[in-house]
């Protein structure tokens, strides 16, 4: 192999991988969902999951969007400086926060911490055999690690999502009456201007693809792991990389799809 | 009725393991599985519950054979078969009960109140009474292979599955686990499977020792036939010669 | 520890719940529970009316667009109005259809029909009754405005009407033509009371001062200059063949002035007859600057008639309006979307 297509090959390389993890990811997914008949083998893990991935997820999420809330109304008012009204730093905050920012950022956040941390769980279960050692002991270590954590993920990233959003919206509200030369009611008036119901559920939508995506490429990653130590760090790199990938992907896709 | 493996190919990626492993294992005995570190002992032996597929080849366990059995069937087979892992594969969440306990919780037709008492029992045949309630963290590497060994004998099974019981043990430890292998084998009637490189221990709780070289088993017999072979390459591997081994090749 | 951590995931969920219903509601405007009433509104085109916008009445948002039907048949939209029970609405109530504000989505407004003569609110059948699940409330006639693209389309085309308009008007009437014509015509009109006055005195008193007649005659050669002079102008003035035809008889009452004034240089028994044609000419004059005075021919009306004036006045006055409504609601015809 000539050094000049060396480059080329790696190119193939990571996208054979990208794509190799997404489909295995899949499959895991699939299987997951086949096992949610196991509900005695997943059932006894939900909600130790659920406050896993969500409740333990809130306070990082809250922190990014209330923070992502001031940089929007910030930004907003400076660039709309002129012809535009001022009460549009409410429409522009609370649009970009439910659309995009919120399950977005959410999903991104989420995916290093929530991501991460399943990759090397299952991962180190893997590698000193305990899911194996779930095998002999006639668990299907697919209904009890990955159902639990795809159906916690799928219920409560919406829910994350949607009080990152809510205080993302605050946030960028407070900004506008506390710094901004915007009354509270313009502020409103600006944020209902363009409302849609609809886009709640888009978000929610999105953020439950999203809370699948992380979990099962999560578990995913962990269950193939091999080797030691390094190999656990390897998947939990992967798992986060892929996962942010599918995340954006996703994303795009939603809007193509739902919002065309 | 026992475990038999005929002609097993497993490859893994270019890479072949088995190359035609056939073993026979005598109800009541106990079996022990030599060889060399990355023979594919260890694969051989979770060939016998379904942890791995043949590419080729039958294993057959009592009636069931295992490559064709459906999940379902091979979580119910697995029942019957009980698995000692080499580092233990205890559940580090999970507290020592709990985790001898947790195959029982899988048994339908044993009832949940009578796990306690038969977790104790566990317990109390491995010498860990009292360590029901620490974590596996909280104890050494020779509690931790008998709290393994604990829990694979809670589901009472047929047959139990020792991957290198003592590796990496001092030898007073390593004792007290060939005590317990065979006391397993002589007070409840278990088969055993047993894998292990540590020949002192290999005779001193073995009925039969099987060589297993380059895919297949080179030479099975009594410790007493294996120890007076004249195959260059047991003898090169029990008496730790390597030169004897040294162009010996097939 | 376990049921806290059930009792954690539950309150994140109820939280997140809530803020999900309460926020969508709050920010659809929703009236949370309070009575609520249906109006429906027929009309020919909704514009860009969507389901959830607001309807104002007074300016005041009183509810929301609850559904939007084309009718069976097609030829009308039926659009049901969510509306709090309390508002009491005109008799004459009507819906008006046009955007909220300058990026904003669209509104239905209820005013008073009294008030929008001008708006072709569709003439509902009696009896009309309103359909649908929540078919209490009555049913009024609705008007769409029209959107930007059509409302610039017919401004331009009364603009050029206006400018053609004006542009003829300008041809054929201008100041300075309305003074001269003005002029001609006191000119003429004291012209021929003089001419008359002197005609008068000269048949009664023919006999008794023929001595007199050269100084008469001299003033009416120069009252007979001033009114040539006159019609001379007003000839040139106006190209106009109706025009012409005035000035063409202007001239014919010049040409008998003329003959007057020859007449009266002539034999003394020949003066009767030639007052007696002199008075028939200027009965003439007088009967054609009458006529014009009254507002008949053309240049009469061109003068008099003040329809073409007012017509055009009135479109004007009507791009004045819009033109000053633009500028004090551009919102209500400018529609901009950012998102």
């Amino acid at each position: 192999m000539s050094s000049f297509l060396a480059p080329i090959r790696m190119v193939g390389r990571g996208a054979l991988q990208a794509l190799t993890a997404v489909g295995r990811a899949g499959y895991l997914g699939t299987d997951a969902v086949r096992a949610l008949r196991k509900v005695d083998l997943w059932g006894p893990h939900l909600v130790p999951q659920m406050s896993r991935i969500g409740v333990e997820s809130v306070p990082i999420a809250l922190f990014i969007s209330m923070f992502t809330g001031v940089v929007l109304a910030l930004q907003a008012s400076y660039t709309l400086t002129g012809q535009v009204p001022l009460y549009f730093v409410g429409a522009l905050v609370g649009k970009t926060m439910i659309l995009e920012l919120g399950p977005v950022l959410t999903g991104l956040a989420l995916s290093g911490r929530v991501g991460a941390n399943i990759a090397a769980e299952i991962g180190t279960m893997r590698v000193t055999e305990q899911i194996d050692a779930l095998e002999t002991l006639a668990y299907d270590p697919v209904a009890y690690l990955v159902t639990p954590r795809v159906l916690a993920g799928a219920i409560m990233f919406p829910m994350v999502v949607i009080l990152s959003i809510a205080i993302g919206i605050a946030a960028g509200w407070g900004t506008s009456m506390a710094l901004l030369d915007i009354t509270s009611t313009e502020f409103i008036k600006g944020l209902r201007l363009f409302f849609d119901p609809w886009d709640i559920q888009f978000a929610a939508i999105k953020s439950i693809t999203f809370g699948v995506t992380v979990t099962a490429v999560g578990c995913s990653f962990g269950f193939h792991t091999r080797g030691g130590a390094e190999g656990v760090g390897q998947a939990t790199t992967r798992a986060v990389v892929i996962s942010s990938m599918i995340i954006l992907v996703l994303d795009a896709f939603w809007a193509a799809v739902l919002l065309s | 009725m026992s475990i038999k493996m005929v002609n097993v190919h497993r490859a893994f990626g270019e890479k072949e393991v088995l190359k035609g492993f056939s073993l026979e294992i005598q109800d009541g005995t106990t079996t022990t599985i030599i060889g060399g570190s990355g023979s594919g002992k260890s694969v051989a032996l979770k060939h016998i519950v379904g942890l791995l597929r043949p590419d080729e080849g039958n294993i057959w366990v009592d009636e069931d054979n295992v490559s064709r059995l459906d999940q379902e069937s091979v979580y119910r087979l697995r029942q019957r078969v009980g698995y000692v892992f080499q580092f233990a594969a205890l559940f580090d969440s999970m507290t020592i009960a709990e985790n001898v306990g947790l195959g029982l919780r899988r048994m339908s037709d044993f009832p949940s109140e009578g796990i306690p008492d038969r977790v104790e029992e566990c317990l109390h045949l491995v010498d860990l009474d009292g360590y029901g309630e620490r974590l596996p963290s909280q104890l050494s590497g020779g509690q931790r292979k008998r709290a393994g060994l604990a829990r694979a004998i809670a589901t009472k099974p047929k047959y139990i599955l020792y991957d290198e019981p003592t590796t990496g043990l001092d030898p007073v430890t390593t004792a007290v686990i060939d005590e317990l292998i065979v006391r397993m084998s002589e007070e409840l009637g278990v088969t055993g499977v047993v894998i292990s490189h540590d020949m002192k221990s290999v005779f001193r709780i073995s009925d039969r020792v099987a060589m297993l070289y380059d895919g297949v088993i080179r030479e099975e017999g009594t410790p007493d036939q294996i120890q007076g072979s004249d195959d260059p390459i047991v003898r090169g591997f029990i008496e730790g010669r390597p030169e004897l081994m040294e162009g010996q090749q097939t | 520890m376990r049921e806290g951590r059930e009792l954690l995931v539950g309150f994140v969920i109820i939280a997140a719940v809530t803020a999900a219903v309460v926020g969508t509601l709050w920010l659809q405007g929703s009236n949370f529970g309070r009575p609520t009433t249906t109006v429906q509104t027929l009309l020919a085109s909704v514009g860009q009316l969507t389901q959830g916008n607001a309807v104002t009445y007074r300016g005041v948002r009183i509810g929301t667009v609850e559904a939007i039907e084309v009718e069976p048949g097609g030829a009308s939209v039926r659009v049901s109005l969510l509306l709090q029970e309390n508002v009491g609405l005109p008799d004459d109530a009507a819906v008006v259809l046009g955007p909220e504000s300058l990026f904003g989505a669209w509104q239905a407004e209820i005013v008073s029909r009294q008030n929008y003569p001008r708006y072709p609110f569709p003439e509902l059948p009696a009896g009309t009754l309103p359909t649908g699940p929540h078919a209490v409330g009555p049913v009024i006639p609705g008007y769409a405005l029209p959107e930007l693209s059509r409302l610039t389309a017919s401004a331009e085309e009364i603009s050029l009407n206006v400018a053609e308009l004006s542009e003829r008007f300008e041809v054929a009437f201008n100041q300075e033509t309305a003074d001269n014509l003005t002029s001609a015509i006191t000119n003429l009109e004291a012209i021929t009371q003089e001419v008359r006055a002197l005609v008068q005195t000269q048949s009664e008193v023919a006999g008794a001062i023929i001595a007199n007649a050269d100084s008469t005659l001299i003033e009416i050669v120069s009252a007979a200059r001033a009114a040539r002079n006159t019609f001379t102008r007003v000839d040139g003035l106006f190209e106009d063949t109706e025009i012409d035809s005035i000035v063409a008889n202007i001239s014919a009452v010049t040409a008998d002035l003329a003959l007057i004034t020859e007449g009266l240089s002539g034999e003394d028994e020949g003066l009767a007859a030639t007052l007696e044609r002199a008075d028939s000419a200027f009965t003439r004059v007088d009967r054609i600057a009458a006529r014009i005075e009254s507002g008949e021919g053309s240049l009469g009306r061109l003068l008099a008639d003040s329809t073409l004036a007012v017509r055009a006045e009135e479109v004007l006055l009507q791009l004045d309006l819009l033109l000053q409504d633009v500028r004090e609601n551009p919102r209500r015809y400018v529609r901009l979307s950012i998102f």
